[in-house]
């Protein structure tokens, strides 16, 4: 199989702010060149709709919309950037306080903090650092998922598309 | 479910555990594995933890976790993020008045292009 052209990400606002202000501007992402399943034929439609980029964003979406802090989108959001925060702590990349700071930030986080982002990642810019997500992790064994660990800001753009506000 | 186990573990351990048993949850995929390793040896004890915390889903649900519904899968998830968030918030600490003054440093300096 050929490589992508693009890869896609669907993270949220707070994520990638926390990215730029604390993390030296390189975010964590799972990534695929499968934007919308749906659009592919039908043969190569190994990825649940639930599961990609697209349908990730417009879920999302309209939870914040709906003001639904507690969803089990958001929760599940809230956790990664936990673990995120855990882990450069443990690596060193920020100290006690910064932790803190982090955990103070979504502690007081509205709803509309975890609004959906989409990130548009040309595979060039990441072939020497991206590596393929684990087959148990991905959301069905033959679709095509990445990881890149420690992403630039400069190796992405970042889109928001106009599906309205609150 | 007490999810008593993800409550006690040592700090790190919860925080990974909870997220690869959410990862779990959400790809109803069953089994716990770790795309990298960022906490050291406490990452096998994660890894560990979250097998238990599926398990213990599972017990309690009657089912494999391939058999759950959406909304069960969603009640779960929600359950775990918020003891992970509560240990967070007890070990590490929060200041309400920095973490509001960040967010409005953050909403006005940080844009995304339209």
């Amino acid at each position: 199989m050929t490589d992508p052209l693009i890869l896609y990400s669907a993270n949220t606002w707070l994520a990638y702010v926390i990215g730029e202000r604390f993390y030296r501007g390189e975010h964590y992402v799972w990534c695929t060149p499968d934007f919308d399943a749906r659009s592919l034929a039908s043969v190569d439609q190994v990825v649940p709709p639930s599961s990609s980029p697209s349908e990730i964003y417009r879920g999302l979406y309209e939870d914040v919309r709906r003001g639904d802090r507690h969803s089990a989108k958001v929760k599940e959001n809230n956790a990664g950037i936990l673990r995120g925060a855990a882990a450069k702590r443990a690596a060193g990349v920020i100290s006690d306080a910064e932790q803190r700071d982090i955990l103070s930030i979504l502690e007081q986080a509205s709803g509309w903090d975890f609004r959906p982002l989409l990130y548009v990642i040309p595979f060039d810019r990441v072939r020497t650092v991206v590596e393929a997500a684990p087959v148990e992790l991905r959301a069905h064994p033959l679709s095509r998922e990445y990881i890149v660990s420690r992403l630039p800001r400069a190796d992405f753009d970042v889109l928001e598309l106009p599906l309205g506000g609150p | 479910m007490s999810l008593e186990t993800l409550i006690s573990a040592p700090q790190n351990v919860a925080v990974e555990a909870g997220y690869l048993a959410i990862r779990a949850l959400k790809h109803l995929s069953g089994s716990i594995v770790a795309p990298d390793t960022p906490f050291g040896a406490q990452s096998g004890e994660a890894r560990e933890l979250a097998e238990r915390i599926v398990h213990e889903i599972e017990e309690a649900e009657n089912r494999p976790l391939t058999d759950l519904s959406r909304v069960r899968v969603e009640y779960h998830i929600s359950r775990i993020g918020e003891i992970v968030h509560d240990r967070m918030r007890k070990s590490v600490g929060i200041d309400a008045k920095r973490g509001d003054a960040l967010l409005r440093e953050l909403r006005n300096k940080i844009t995304v292009p339209a």
